[in-house]
């Protein structure tokens, strides 16, 4: 793996190797990171060309003040978010649980006992009910294994936003499989 | 033993600890399903098409470069030619002929100029970029 300041700077140097390599790096990141705002998947890889032509276009502006993944993320984010206000597509930034609960009903089979596979698969399905910013701040922990800073730099959220929404989420998810599980 | 509150359970459960409770076993579950990967995977072609899209995009910039720099020199050209017209200036260029005695020295400027820019070509902006 090639170090942030050696590639940014092969990069501003017309390396387009450099670039090459960069994409091949954030690809998977930038993927499911718009994949958890934008539910319509034929717009996402355009969305994800565009995270990546505004990475080389303001690539200059990288400070190094934070990790590079760090910054495409943030970018990635914030893209995600304009498609969405473009589209009209409501994104509230209160989290409303209350529609979680109502479309969790929906995955909820009493007539069927989950095997452990089964479990895992629900949860996943619960996750995707979630809020959108609740699918990020998940993502960005479990699967990205990023601090509560990175993810409030990301989202723009303050850290202790970003603690109380993993706190939430895993709670939500929790109380829906402990009842998944007496039924 | 008193019961844990769900922040503590959540805590223990991340720290990889198992306990018995069977709110606890429910957060283990919770937690191996949300380190799964998602399965969402890009077009196999990905890297090839942002790449010509920049390519396509580094392209453009250069040619609009080039289209500048040479409207830019135009203008000036026009903007001198039209100047001395309307001014009727007459150029005088008896100071070549002074600066003749001075050859050696302009070649010997020339050839460090050149020098000075293939030796930070070489080692200084390379370093600088590696």
């Amino acid at each position: 793996m090639t170090d942030d300041r050696t590639l940014v700077s092969r990069i501003l140097g017309g390396d387009m190797q450099a670039f090459r390599i960069l994409v091949e790096q954030n690809e998977r990141l930038v993927l499911h990171m718009i994949s958890k705002l934008v539910d319509a998947a034929e717009e996402r890889e355009e969305i994800c060309q565009d995270v990546f032509l505004k990475v080389y276009d303001k690539l200059g502006d990288f400070a190094f003040q934070s990790r590079l993944s760090t910054w495409i993320a943030t970018i990635a984010y914030r893209q995600a978010v304009n498609h969405l206000r473009k589209k009209k597509i409501k994104f509230s930034e209160i989290p409303d649980e209350r529609v979680f609960n109502n479309r969790a009903v929906e995955f909820e089979n009493p007539e069927s006992i989950l095997e452990e596979k089964d479990i895992e698969q629900y949860i996943l399905n619960l996750v995707e009910q979630l809020p959108a910013q609740y699918k990020s701040v998940l993502l960005l922990y479990h699967v990205e294994h990023m601090n509560y800073q990175e993810i409030g730099e990301i989202t723009g959220m303050p850290e202790g936003t970003v603690k109380n929404y993993l706190f939430r989420a895993r709670k939500l998810l929790k109380e829906k499989v402990e009842k998944q599980q007496q039924t | 033993m008193s019961r844990m509150t769900e922040e503590e359970l959540q805590a223990h459960i991340e720290k990889g600890n198992t306990l018995p409770q069977a709110d606890a076993k429910a957060y283990q579950k919770v937690f191996i399903a949300l380190s799964k990967t998602p399965d969402v995977k890009s077009s196999p072609d990905f890297v090839n098409k942002i790449m010509a899209l920049v390519e396509a995009k580094r392209k453009r910039a250069e040619q609009l470069d080039l289209i500048s720099m040479i409207a830019g020199i135009t203008g000036i050209v026009i903007a001198a030619l039209i100047s001395i017209a309307y001014l009727k200036v007459r150029v005088d260029l008896s100071f070549l002929n002074a600066l003749g005695d001075y050859k050696t020295f302009i070649l010997l400027g020339g050839l460090i100029i050149v020098v000075i820019q293939i030796l930070d070509k070489k080692f200084v902006r390379n370093k600088l970029l590696n």
